[in-house]
């Protein structure tokens, strides 16, 4: 199995998130092209009422616009851990904020789901995803105060 | 809450923080976190180490006070 060093695996993890965020600003350019395409799919394009198109529209960005959020949180953490100083309370909020940007990108989906169907396995697939983030945020809190105690051990 | 009495140690036994991290054997650093009462738990070994260099006893260096 291919392993790399963990200096390469952070370096990695920086690229993805950089690239993430390269695709998320083309997401953002291409938001309404890609919005009018599902609701041809879905819908009868003439039929469709405009107020719901800006609606969709308007919950599209809106999930962009929090996905970029957790992305640059995400990068504030690399830079955390590439310099070997994770378990620190600010790590802890960091990843405490992605939670939550996972639970609110759930929620968001929630209403997309009024729209289109799969919007609700999204939010479902989004939420446990913030509850996984959520539960490893309560194990960095723990091994941070194991780590504070430990180095103020004398 | 414990506290610690190193400093008070340490000037009658006219040592400095320097000197005794040498004979104690830790660190600078560890050793004034022990002085500034900003340690949270004490290893025996150190305990031991401080109070052979200063020759003295451990409720020297530790007391108790109640909140």
């Amino acid at each position: 199995m291919l392993k790399i060093s963990k200096k390469a695996s952070v370096n990695l993890s920086m690229i993805l998130s950089s690239l993430f965020f390269v695709g998320l600003i083309a997401g953002a350019v291409a938001m309404p092209t890609f919005v009018n395409s599902i609701i041809e799919l879905v819908y009868n394009p003439a039929t469709f009422p405009a107020m719901d198109r800006a609606i969709c529209l308007a919950l599209a960005y809106l999930i962009l616009v929090v996905c970029l959020t957790a992305n640059c949180v995400i990068f504030a953490l690399l830079k955390t851990v590439k310099s070997d100083n994770v378990f620190t309370p600010k790590s802890v909020s960091l990843i405490r904020a992605i939670s939550w940007c996972c639970f609110l990108v759930g929620l968001l989906f929630l209403a997309v789901g009024y729209y289109f169907q799969l919007g609700f396995l999204i939010a479902f697939a989004a939420m446990f995803l913030g509850l996984c983030i959520r539960v490893v945020k309560n194990v960095i809190e723990q091994a941070t105060e194991i780590k504070c105690e430990n180095d103020l051990t004398v | 809450m414990i506290i610690v009495n190193l400093d008070v140690m340490m000037a009658k036994r006219k040592i400095s923080l320097n000197e005794l991290s040498e004979k104690v054997g830790i660190t600078l650093a560890n050793l004034s976190i022990l002085k500034n009462n900003k340690a949270k738990a004490i290893r025996f070994s150190t305990l031991e180490a401080i109070c052979r260099v200063l020759q003295c006893d451990v409720a020297d260096i530790l007391e108790y006070k109640p909140l």
